[in-house]
């Protein structure tokens, strides 16, 4: 670590914070005005080299929102008169008495960027530094919404929030929880998610200092969330990515040590990396890694890369300087060839701790689809534990299931000579973890005779008897996988559901 | 701009030495799918020069390819013997006479680009950067979005002259070579004309000739079959480029092109122009090309492909400035003061295909819903059939006509199953592939579709449509709702008439 320490964010006046709250709310500061006044066509993607075409955008704007985008979105300077006209009532003062407004050329600017979701304001630290401080508390990104949306969102006692940063995971839990804990190593994180709850007017999430585990030791939870540094990387650079450990074994450690501070039935979820042999199933390393956990767990798996792959990935923000950039790369794949690293994996472990015969199932989904999955999820657990609860697959014939009430059927047809062809029929679930299926005609036939009463056997000899052929125990036999993959998936579910 | 002291452009003089070089190109794997090979799981090219360290370590040494990729796409010097493995028997030095290679004391580099367009040629132009403005006024780009937008939906049929308008490196010039007896390729830009003769060589195409002069001047009272014509569209307050830059006010310089593209046209030739133009925000998008074109002696059909507030339109043309801030910030600023003086308040983009014919002729004006990324050629030569058909027809003989849908129709049905069936919540009907066409569909017309097999008229199809209704329905009631939407399915190139049984593939 070469730079020094930057500045805390302050909360000493918790007051103009909550003020500071109010005006943003009051003023429509969200991603859908950002997204109206800055992206005329597309989506937007906040771009520094777009920040002059961004300022002409919001000239003819009125109101105090271009002002506020340009300060807390942008980072760009505001004449002190209009920053103090888009922020009253809350005096200037108060800001800058936080350290949140700073004097600038061009006016005041803004210390921290502000990212509206849908129902929260998140503080971090301002984006557009190339080459960042070590303590450097990262913002919304891809990874923080794919966690957020795979966690089982119910009202549960208790929280923790494992590598909390800006606080994002801990303050979506609050909603749902009696109380909260977030830990970070990084007392700047700390200082930004306590901004953030108070921002937010959440009360119930306390925040401690440490490694990991440390703060919660004897501690259990009913949930767990955790976007730790799981990187794999030869570098101790950044407190946010780099855990420092040899090659996979911080997320190993983390993943073997989540089941004891669950709950019985608590769930924990935690983003990790994995390596893996070309040669063995993607899924292989982490199997090990749960063996024995007592916990019941869920792996997706959203990407493989090769290091180089991988390592330009992560060393992106070096490449305005050639031989930087460069030297980076040969460094971290110097390192994947001494440890014998071919494949890197990225994905997440959904881990739920229950006494007994322990299930483990992989899955390969596409992570950039994702909507907010917690009934998904839970689902997916249920379809394990009645597979596992059963003596054999042909047992599913006995079970009345039901098609999941947000299935869609996709038929593409083509008409030729007065009859249809149908030339693809595919099966997905809206929102969540959008599960896709190509199924053939029979099985359409087989899911619409499923109502959630009548048993797999019985729905099976319907679609028979409609076709006016005999059913019988080989239509059954051949029935059995396809009937299990969809239950798997999340397409059929147990009545009550 | 004046013209720097890069190297002018590639010689012709040596044929011998520039199939040669070919041989190496096709040999060493230097062809779009070697390229995406190479480039493999990591994504594709997107000539960066920041990634410049990650490309360079993605390209396994001691291979010919990774040494073409270097010198022709990354743009960056290699050792003397590396190049020269990589050429084979083709000396170095005869390169460098060529205009292909940059001899160094130990390193060689390339004064061009050369990339593979449409898997088929490989084409040479002055290498372009991602982030730079190029250097020179005369610059000759390579392939662009654009170039890709009216090489799809170019008719391809064979024909027996063709003409490229602006051809700059030559591509249009060289892919309508593949279908035309001979091609003329005009450029005002001598380097151009270099560049399109020089590619012409390199894909060994005999039946290109290359021109210089400005727009039609070179072929004055000479006509074509096909014309192709990617000029420099742009609503520009600049006179910088002159790829880009017509130097002309507003959109006056297409509305010339177009003006005068029919006086080019053999019968039944067919122009394909890519044009921008300035509209009222709530008016028609298409009327001012629809003043362009009237009374030209041609029928015309006008594509929008996109459409653009002037701010966005400044913003993109000036994308490459977007490193230097007070740059790009003027130059939107010079842009949209230019577009507020003209009073344009919104910019269409998108093609102009004109086809000579005698008689009274028709104008028809989509707007797809983006440039298509297939070929779209087919289409454009089915709407035109297709309106020849309706611009014939009255009520009375549109009855006894016969269609049939098109094969390459797809009918998209998103169900919910229930109840031992499926609830419809959606109907798309849609034409795979060319501009992506689509139609939602309500139930009574999903149903009429299957009786357009090709056999029976459209006032059969009425009827039966009538026959096979649950309630109750009068056939000229039925045949009032129908008729439009018939025409339309006719107009978007669903239907096709039945006698039209050698269709296009």
């Amino acid at each position: 670590v070469t730079q020094a320490p930057t500045e805390l964010v302050r909360t000493t006046d918790a007051a103009a914070i909550e003020e500071l709250g109010d005006v943003l709310r009051g003023a429509g500061y969200t991603a859908a005005a950002v997204q109206e006044v800055l992206a005329s066509e597309g989506a937007f993607n906040r771009d520094p080299s777009e920040i002059p075409l961004y300022l002409r955008l919001l000239e003819p704007v009125e109101g105090p929102l271009p002002a506020l985008i340009k300060l807390f979105l942008l980072g760009e300077p505001v004449p002190e008169e209009e920053a103090a006209r888009a922020l009253a009532p809350l005096p200037l003062e108060r800001l800058t008495d936080l350290a949140l407004l700073l004097p600038a050329d061009g006016g005041l600017v803004s210390t921290v960027h502000l990212s509206p979701t849908e129902d929260l304001l998140l503080a971090s630290d301002r984006p557009d530094d190339e080459v960042a401080p070590a303590d450097h508390v990262l913002g919304l990104s891809p990874p923080t919404r794919v966690l957020a949306c795979l966690t089982v969102r119910r009202q549960v006692d208790s929280v923790f929030d494992i590598g909390t940063g800006f606080g994002l995971q801990a303050l979506v839990a609050a909603t749902h929880a009696d109380r909260v804990v977030g830990v970070d190593i990084n007392p700047r994180a700390l200082r930004f998610a306590e901004f953030n709850a108070i921002l937010n007017r959440i009360g119930n999430v306390e925040l401690r200092e440490g490694s990991m585990f440390d703060p919660v030791e004897g501690e259990r939870f009913d949930l767990i969330v955790g976007n730790p540094p799981y990187v794999i990387s030869p570098e101790t650079e950044y407190i946010y990515r780099d855990s420092g450990l040899a090659g996979d074994s911080f997320c190993e450690g983390l993943v073997r040590r989540l089941p004891e501070y669950l709950n019985e039935g608590g769930f924990a979820h935690a983003l990790i990396a994995w390596a893996h042999d070309p040669e063995e199933h993607w899924a292989a390393p982490v199997a090990r890694w749960v063996e024995g956990s007592g916990c019941d767990a869920l792996l997706f798996h959203y990407v493989s890369h090769d290091p180089l792959g991988y390592a330009a990935g992560w060393n992106r923000p070096l490449r305005s300087n050639a031989d930087v950039y460069g030297a980076a790369l040969d460094r971290w794949l110097e390192y994947y060839r001494e440890l014998g690293i071919e494949a890197i994996a990225w994905g997440a472990i959904v881990l739920r701790r229950r006494d007994g015969d322990n299930w483990f199932w992989a899955h390969n989904p596409a992570a950039e689809r994702i909507g907010p999955a917690s009934h998904h999820i839970l689902r997916l657990v249920d379809a394990q534990d009645l597979l596992s609860s059963l003596p054999g697959d042909e047992a599913l014939l006995d079970q009345p299931l039901a098609l999941a009430d947000d299935h869609r059927l996709e038929q593409t047809v083509v008409l030729g000579g007065g009859e249809g062809f149908v030339y693809e029929t595919v099966l997905r679930l809206e929102g969540g973890i959008r599960s896709r299926v190509v199924v053939d005609p029979n099985s359409v036939q087989v899911l619409s005779q499923l109502d959630g009463h009548r048993p797999l056997r019985e729905a099976l000899a319907r679609v028979a008897a409609e076709a006016g052929t005999e059913g019988g125990e080989e239509l059954e036999q051949a029935s059995v996988p396809a009937i299990r993959r969809l239950l798997e998936l999340g397409f059929l579910v147990r009545p009550g559901d | 701009l004046t013209p720097s002291g890069l190297p002018d452009a590639p010689r012709t003089d040596d044929r011998e030495g520039v199939v040669a070089l070919r041989a190496a190109l096709l040999e060493g794997g230097y062809t779009g799918a070697g390229i995406r090979e190479a480039f493999g799981s990591n994504g594709s090219f997107h000539r960066d020069t920041t990634e410049l360290p990650f490309y360079l370590r993605l390209l396994p040494a001691g291979e010919p390819r990774s040494t073409l990729i270097k010198l022709f796409l990354l743009g960056v010097r290699v050792p003397r013997d590396e190049a020269a493995a990589a050429f084979g028997g083709l000396s170095l030095e005869r390169l460098e006479a060529t205009g292909v290679l940059d001899l160094g004391e130990e390193d060689v580099g390339a004064p061009i680009e050369i990339v593979p367009v449409e898997d088929v040629l490989v084409v040479a132009s002055d290498p372009s950067r991602e982030g730079e403005m190029p250097a020179r006024a005369d610059h000759v780009p390579g392939p662009t979005p654009p170039t890709g937008a009216l090489a799809r939906l170019t008719v391809r049929a064979p024909v027996g002259s063709a003409l490229d308008l602006g051809t700059g490196s030559g591509i249009q010039a060289l892919l309508a070579a593949a279908h035309a007896v001979r091609v003329v390729g005009v450029d005002v830009n001598p380097r151009a004309v270099r560049f399109a003769a020089f590619n012409a060589q390199l894909n060994s195409l005999d039946n290109v000739e290359t021109r210089e002069g400005s727009l039609y001047e070179p072929v004055e009272g000479e006509t074509f079959d096909l014309i192709v014509c990617n000029p420099p569209y742009i609503i520009s307050p600049e006179s910088r480029y002159l790829f880009r830059d017509s130097g002309l006010p507003g959109d006056s310089f297409c509305e010339g092109l177009v003006r005068r593209t029919p006086e080019f046209l053999s019968e039944g030739g067919v122009a394909h122009l890519l044009v921008e133009w300035a509209y009222e925000p709530d008016g028609d998008w298409s009327e001012p090309l629809r003043r362009w074109v009237e009374g030209s002696g041609c029928d015309a059909l006008l594509l929008r492909f996109s459409e653009h507030e002037p701010i966005m339109n400044a913003a993109e043309a000036n994308e490459r400035l977007r490193g230097d801030r007070e740059a790009y910030g003027a130059a939107i600023d010079r842009w949209t003061t230019y577009y507020r003086e003209l009073g344009i308040e919104r910019i269409g983009w998108g093609a102009v295909v004109l086809r000579r014919r005698s008689g009274a002729s028709w104008v028809r004006a989509e707007s797809p819903a983006a440039v298509s990324p297939l070929p779209a050629g087919h289409h454009v030569a089915r709407l035109l059939r297709n309106q020849d058909v309706l611009a014939r027809l009255d009520e009375r003989t549109l009855g006894d006509s016969v269609f049939r849908l098109a094969d390459d129709h797809r009918i998209e049905q998103t169900l919910i199953l229930r109840d031992g069936g499926g609830v419809v919540e959606e109907v798309v009907l849609r034409l795979d592939g060319g501009f992506g066409f689509q139609l939602n569909l309500d139930g009574p017309s999903t149903h009429a579709l299957s009786f357009l097999d090709g056999r029976r008229t459209i006032r059969e199809v009425v009827a039966d449509v009538a026959a096979s209704s649950p309630q109750p329905v009068g056939v000229d009631e039925l045949a009032a709702g129908m008729l439009p939407g018939i025409c339309r399915l006719v107009e978007l190139g669903f239907l096709i008439p039945a006698e039209d049984g050698t269709l296009e593939t």
